[in-house]
């Protein structure tokens, strides 16, 4: 196939709304599957045009285009909500949400700094919690120290998200046994602190494989490290509902090769 | 879990050993070129291009003379004409359109809701970018990528990519956040 010039900008809006004559059509349907960076350029666009229509800013022809295209799927149905949401906070301007406090800077500096090893707690915002019966956490002869507050009563409406925290170490990874996480009832998220020994990277692709089956059932792409005065930290939250009761293995990877840089076995108990 | 499946896994990273990320990144393109031919279900015949492409290499035990992903580009043009054939996929437009019209306010208000917490999750850094990235209109835009390109240090279209990856995941957390409230 003979090289072609990258398609400009504009030619990308035109093949996303349908309008490029059949031939080039084709050939950016099969490079969406086969280029990866034409595919990522593509979705960038995509974006764009979401915004453009979420605000009003397509032509009356385009817009029908962009519906039809679009609004067939539930991936164009997420895209355009998202885009209407970002345009309708632009309008509104950003709430003061006083239960977002917590930020994964602070939390995991503190937490790296109070414990040596590894930490499960859980925190719900803004609210004192009295202790958790003890078959809540990890066995104590066998885990470092636990800090942990109850969540409140599992079926509580609640608008804030409950959820669990790990902090995982290095060191652990040799371990036997690998650290337990207990998930209660009614928590949306995990939200994992993984610890880093030194490299040269500052961006992270972090993955959860089933050890069972051998399949990853989350991922999350691009995670920039924080640094911290005991090293270099990745923080990532997992819906909870992504994980069962099972043995996991959180992989992290780094470089163009994406190559392994940390992988830490980890136990999931759900109540 | 089989053989079958690492088989499959191997030779869709065509050596690179990406440990699965291949495979995952191929379901998502693959996702994305389905929803753009107007499909209802994306997933499902995202799905169904893999589990065909795995069930040749492994009746076959080889599959030469093309790359894994154009591979994967030919099976999934089949799946889409076969889906274009059939009857489940008529009328599925005007009917989404029907009901992104009835949208009430509680449910944009817990659209913001969400995406308020999603950004909550963001490192400030990100955030920062993600809101100035997709911020003003169509002109104003320019000029705000072109001073958060200087302010990063990244070229235009690594500030694009960036900001890409960013916003899938916030339509990700969002799109979850949703479904739990």
């Amino acid at each position: 196939m003979p090289t072609q010039a990258p398609p400009s900008d504009a030619t990308l809006v035109r093949y996303l709304l349908g309008t490029l004559p059949h031939e080039d059509e084709e050939r950016f349907d099969e490079l969406s599957v086969v280029d990866p960076r034409f595919a990522e350029r593509l979705r960038a666009i995509e974006h764009d045009l979401a915004d453009a229509y979420a605000r009003g800013e397509l032509s009356q022809p385009d817009r029908q285009r962009w519906e039809r295209r679009f609004l067939s799927s539930p991936q164009g149905r997420d895209d355009l909500r998202l885009a209407e949401a970002l345009a309708a906070r632009e309008r509104r301007g950003p709430v003061r949400r006083p239960s977002l406090p917590w930020t994964w800077g602070l939390a995991a500096a503190a937490s790296l700094a109070a414990i040596a090893t590894v930490t499960s707690y859980l925190i719900v915002q803004r609210r004192a919690m009295p202790p958790a019966p003890s078959s809540a956490t990890v066995a104590p002869e066998r885990r470092p120290d636990i800090q942990r507050t109850a969540p409140e009563k599992p079926n509580a409406p609640s608008a804030e998200p409950r959820f669990v925290a790990l902090a995982l170490a290095p060191a652990l990874r040799s371990l036997a046994e690998p650290p337990r996480l207990v998930i209660p009832a009614g928590t949306t998220e995990v939200r994992l602190t993984l610890r880093l020994e030194p490299n040269e990277y500052s961006r992270y692709d972090v993955s959860i494989g089933d050890v069972a089956s051998h399949e990853d059932i989350w991922m999350v792409a691009g995670i920039d490290a924080l640094r911290t005065p005991n090293g270099k930290v990745l923080n990532a939250v997992v819906p909870a509902t992504a994980l069962r009761s099972g043995r996991y293995l959180v992989t992290v990877r780094a470089g163009r090769q994406r190559e392994i840089i940390e992988s830490y076995p980890l136990s999931i108990v759900l109540q | 879990m089989s053989t079958d499946f690492d088989a499959f896994i191997e030779w869709l990273d065509a050596g690179a050993a990406s440990d699965g990320r291949s495979y995952t990144e191929m379901h998502a393109r693959l996702v994305s070129y389905f929803a753009r031919k107007e499909c209802a279900t994306p997933q499902e015949l995202a799905d169904e291009t893999l589990a065909r492409v795995a069930r040749r290499l492994r009746e076959e035990g080889a599959i030469t003379g093309v790359a894994p992903a154009q591979y994967c580009y030919i099976v999934a043009r089949f799946v889409l004409l076969e889906y274009l054939r059939s009857p489940e996929h008529k009328g599925g437009e005007l009917r989404d359109v029907r009901d992104r019209e009835t949208t009430t306010d509680p449910e944009r208000e817990r659209r913001l809701t969400c995406l308020d917490d999603c950004l909550g999750r963001l490192e400030a850094d990100d955030r920062e970018l993600i809101l100035a990235y997709y911020s003003g209109d169509g002109a104003g835009r320019i000029a705000v990528r072109r001073d958060l390109a200087a302010k990063y240090g990244l070229s235009p279209n690594a500030l694009m990519l960036r900001a890409s990856r960013l916003r899938d995941r916030l339509r990700t957390c969002v799109a979850a956040c949703r479904k739990e409230r």
